[in-house]
Order: structure tokens, then sequence, then C-alpha cells
């Protein structure tokens, strides 16, 4: 795997927005170019690569859905950090999962940079098997830059293909439950990267022959029957024209909606077939953090693992963990440190981020090396450029990888997304 | 090859395309599940001419099924045979299934005096659909009769999912 730097396309941002890709920058004060699609380089994988790339991606897709099932047997859901009513909705969807719990997607981010990165093995870093974003820019965004730029190579990328399929296959589920043919999709607006998700996942439902709506989350009402309570959990959600939400595709994580006004409402709606929601209730186990210490229990020294513990002390002086909050996304309250003879961090962090998570617990995971590349950043200074790769699970199937990158050793919602080719 | 062969890019001008019959502007979408019960809301008379109204839209528009199995794999709560019109004859007759007519809804138009009767459906989870796909209330699943009742929802409340900006991860 190599960092090969290349001139951008000079038209390259209104190539970008020609393509609806309106969240390719994210300038902020403090740094006002704020690149987010960065096409001044490129990783250039080998077949080999992508083969194990492939590889760990489905055979950690069954490792976490097994884990999910020793958590139910063993009734671990509580150690997750879960609120009782997260636990009641995740226990139902569980036990309905191979009936009506449509899926479509996941995202494992792996440390991985070939022979030379550590072990030469991907190490799982994470599984957003929940929300995941940064899905367009693999799609569709990096798939027509290697047309422009290199039509004869090749790319690990079939997520378009795989998401139509997987579209067709949610609508004849929702055929099977009495349900129309047709889905909600929601997230917090104003917000360019979420809803850019959102409007690639519309139009692939589309092309897949559902048919479908985009509304934000705030909009979404609630309805009862008059001669009914008026605090009764059996009503309907509604859109802005009072059409019935029976199926609802969101970016917006359960256990938020579940903890907001409308969570009891929407507990009892799933529950009670009268809505159904993709990503279904039971993937918050796997996008847990706790998993990763599920899962080097239930697979020690697995090559794709890292050792991961609840409690840092399992881990002996000396050692370099990443403490990453159960609930935690993009990179939020994660630091990593060097722990004392008492198992507590020794000295200042070697990184951190700051965020709102943490309260719910901590999980615990050994530090491992990332592919890094020494470089220049916009302004000229030289860097060391770290990649975290995002490996795409489309119904069970691994179809393809967007890379993310950056200067510090967490990645975070701003770090820059890098093409690559094979 | 591992890339797709192909990706559409219609972001730019994301089309809507859900069944939605938005703003149709009904006053009030009441059900009833028959005269007698729209009577003690609205004066009998209009109540009979909608229920006869809403009787013969249904048997002209309810969605038709060659047997009583494949009405009730549609998902609907209920299914009966369909009356012989000279259409279902001619369609080789005599052995057309519809859902049945759950109750009907009636209100006063928005904008004018104008009553309406129009049929609606029960299906297995409980939704309760007129023409076109509208849904227009909710009942217990299962339910496939609303004789002696009505069902009317009250103005949706908003704002419950609005508590934390972004999401994605």
């Amino acid at each position: 795997m190599k960092r090969i730097p290349l001139e951008p396309r000079a038209d390259w941002r209104a190539r970008a927005e020609a393509l609806g890709f309106d969240w390719h920058s994210a300038p902020t004060p403090e740094d006002p170019i704020g690149t987010y699609w960065d096409e001044s380089a490129y990783w250039e994988l080998t077949a080999a690569e992508v083969d194990q790339l492939e590889a760990a991606t489905e055979e950690l897709h069954g490792m976490c859905i097994a884990a999910a099932g020793h958590v139910m047997e063993r009734g671990l859901l509580p150690y997750f950090g879960f609120s009782p009513m997260a636990i009641d909705v995740i226990k139902d969807s569980w036990a309905r999962r191979d009936d009506d719990q449509p899926s479509v997607y996941g995202r494992f981010d792996f440390a991985f940079g070939g022979e030379d990165t550590g072990d030469g093995q991907p190490k799982m870093l994470e599984y957003n098997a929940e929300t995941p974003t940064g899905l367009y820019e693999a799609a569709v965004v990096q798939w027509t830059w290697l047309e422009e730029r290199f039509p004869g190579r090749d790319q690990f990328n079939s997520l378009h293909e795989g998401l139509v399929a997987t579209w067709s296959k949610v609508g004849d589920a929702l055929k099977q439950l009495n349900l129309p043919q047709a889905l909600h999709f929601t997230c917090m607006m104003p917000h360019a990267e979420d809803e850019g998700t959102l409007r690639y996942m519309l139009d692939t439902a589309l092309e897949a022959g559902l048919s479908g709506k985009i509304l934000p989350a705030a909009d979404i009402g609630w309805t009862t029957p008059v001669d009914g309570p008026e605090d009764t959990l059996d009503g309907q959600f509604v859109d802005a024209e009072e059409t019935a939400i029976t199926a609802m595709f969101k970016i917006l994580p359960w256990d938020w909606m579940l903890s907001d006004q409308f969570g009891a409402q929407l507990a009892r709606s799933v529950m009670t077939r009268r809505v159904s929601v993709i990503e279904p209730a039971w993937k918050m186990i796997p996008a847990n953090k706790a998993i990763l210490a599920v899962l080097w229990e239930m697979y020690p020294d697995h090559p794709n693992l890292l050792p991961a513990f609840m409690d840092r002390r399992a881990f002996g002086a000396g050692a370099t963990v990443v403490a990453k909050p159960l609930l935690g996304r993009e990179g939020a309250n994660i630091s990593i440190a060097t722990l004392s003879e008492e198992g507590k961090p020794a000295g200042a962090p070697l990184a951190s981020l700051g965020g709102a998570y943490g309260a719910e617990g901590y999980v615990y995971q050994a530090l491992t090396p990332l592919a890094e590349s020494a470089g220049v950043d916009a302004a000229g200074n030289a860097v060391t450029h770290h990649a975290v790769i995002g490996s795409w699970v489309i119904d069970g199937v691994s179809r393809g990888i967007g890379i993310r990158e950056d200067v510090g050793l967490i990645t975070h919602n701003r770090s820059r997304f890098v093409p690559h080719l094979f | 090859m591992r890339k797709s062969r192909y990706v559409s890019v219609l972001l730019a001008g994301a089309s809507l395309a859900l069944s939605s019959c938005a703003g149709t502007g009904d006053e009030n979408t009441t059900v009833y599940g028959d005269a007698d019960t729209c009577a003690q809301d609205w004066d009998a008379q209009s109540c009979t001419t909608a229920y006869r109204a809403a009787k013969e839209e249904h048997v002209k528009t309810a969605p038709k099924f060659t047997t009583k199995e494949e009405c009730e794999a549609a998902g609907w709560a209920a299914c009966e045979v369909a009356p012989q019109t000279p259409t279902t004859a001619q369609a080789g007759g005599g052995g057309m299934f519809m859902p049945m007519m759950m109750g009907y809804m009636m209100g006063r138009m928005m904008g004018g005096g104008g009553m309406m009767g129009q049929p609606v459906y029960g299906n297995r989870n409980g939704y309760m659909f007129a023409a076109g796909g509208r849904n227009v209330g909710q009942v217990a699943p299962g339910t496939t009769s609303l004789a002696g009742n009505k069902v009317a929802m009250r103005a949706p409340s908003r704002g419950g999912f609005a508590g934390r900006m972004g999401g994605g991860s």
C-alpha cells in the first residue's frame, strides 16, 4: 500500500459539485481551506491487499453477529451503557433479526498498511454498524475520479451495485410485512454530509424501485386517535403531509432517538411492527465499542483483532492503549496514553480529542500502527499522513473501501477522504 | 474488475417520489364504520348519501384479486367477493375478490361546503388506507370492521426528534 502524490484536477471543485458533493470542503476559522475531499494524492493497493481486506471484512462481520448473540445470551447489554428502553428495543429486534429486520449497511474501520505496517494484517478499530457516512464519497466520488484519472485501473468499490441490490431486497421484506414499499429518509438538518449520504441512499432506493421521501428529523410528527388518551403510545409517525411513516431509514443513532421526546413512541411503534427502521435496533450492539472487548474474549489473538478490555488494568504497565467511549462517534473523547504501574495514564496523553461522550463508560484497545506516509499539508508544512481504511459491508457482503487520512493519530469527522486504486 | 460497472449521480436534483396526497386539505378526516355512527357528528341524510357514494366507489375502485388467498396475501385485513358488474363479468367473472370496506371517510372539504364519502380499507398491521394509498388512521392490528365505531386522529405534534445535531459517523 503506497501513497502517491498527484496534481489535483484543476476543476475538481466544480466536478465535485456537479455530482452533488457539496461537502467536499469544510472551512473553519483555524483552517480556511478545510480540505475534506483530497485528491492531491491517492493510495495504491495490490490485488492481494484488496483480497486481504475483503476476507477480513466478511469474517469480522460474521464474528460481530456471533458476538452480538453472545452478548444477548449472557445478558451483557447493561455493560454497553444503554438505557433500559434501548435494551428492550434491542432484545425485540435481535429476536426478530432473521424475520423482519432489514439491514443495509455498515463500515469497519481498519488499521492497515500492507506488509510494512505492523504484522501486515488489517486490524479492526471499530464497526460503524449503525450510522456510517462517507458512503457517497466512496461509492461515487472516488469512482468518477478513477474513471477520469486512471480509466484502465481498478478500484475496490462495487458499493453502488450492492446498494441497489440490497434496497430491492428491502422492498421484498416490506412487502412481506404488509407495509407500503415506501420509505422516509431522515437525519438532522441542516447537515451537509448527513444530508448528502441520505440523498444517495434515496437515489439507490429509487433505482431499486422503491419510493421514498426525505424529511428533517425535527419535522417527524406523532398523531394519536382522538377518542383515545392523548398520551397513548399507540399512534403513528407521520411526515409533513401527514402521510404515515411505515418504514424509515435514519442517519441518527438509535440511542439519541430513544432518549429524545418521541423515544417511547418509537420504541412502542417498532416493537408492535407499526414502523420498520433501517438500520434495525440490534445493530446498536456491534456499533457499540464494548463489542471490541467481547470479540477479544471470544476470539483471543485473532489476526484481525487488537487486545481490548473494559478495564485498562488488564494491560500491563508501559502498554500504550486507546480509550474509546462506548457510544462515541467521529473520534470524540478518544485519548491515547501509556499506562503506569497502577494501570492509569502515565503523564499527558499522546493524543486526545474532546467531545460530549464518556459518561456511559469506556473500552480500552491496544494502540496499533496506521499506514503512514511523509508528506506536506495544504500550507506546505512537512507532516505525517495517517490513513484509516473504511471497509463497507452491504447486506453482509464486503463491497469496497474508502480511505480517511489525518496528520493526527485520531481520525475524526474532518479527516480527509483520499481516493484509492489497485 | 472490483469496481462498479456504473454509478448513478442524481444527487444534484434529488427527486422525491413518495406516493402522497400532499395538501388534500381535508379539514376533518374522521373514518366512520357506518352511517349511524356518522350521524352522531353530522346530519343523517349527508351520512347516508356519503355512505352510498363510498360503497359505489368501493366496488369500482377497490383492488381486485382472482382468489381470496391472493387478496389476503396482499396484506388486507379482510376480503370479500366483488359484486358482478359488466366489467368484472367480461373479465371472466364470478371469482373476483377485493378487500372489505372497513369504513368511510366523511368530512367537509376545505374551502367549500361539499361533503365527501370515500371508502377506507384496513391492512393486517392496523393501518387504514383511502384510495391512492393515503394513510388515514390506525386501529388495532387485525381489526376488520369499524361498525359502530369511528376513528379520528389528532393533529400531529412535531419536534420530538430534534434533541441533537449530526449523527453520522
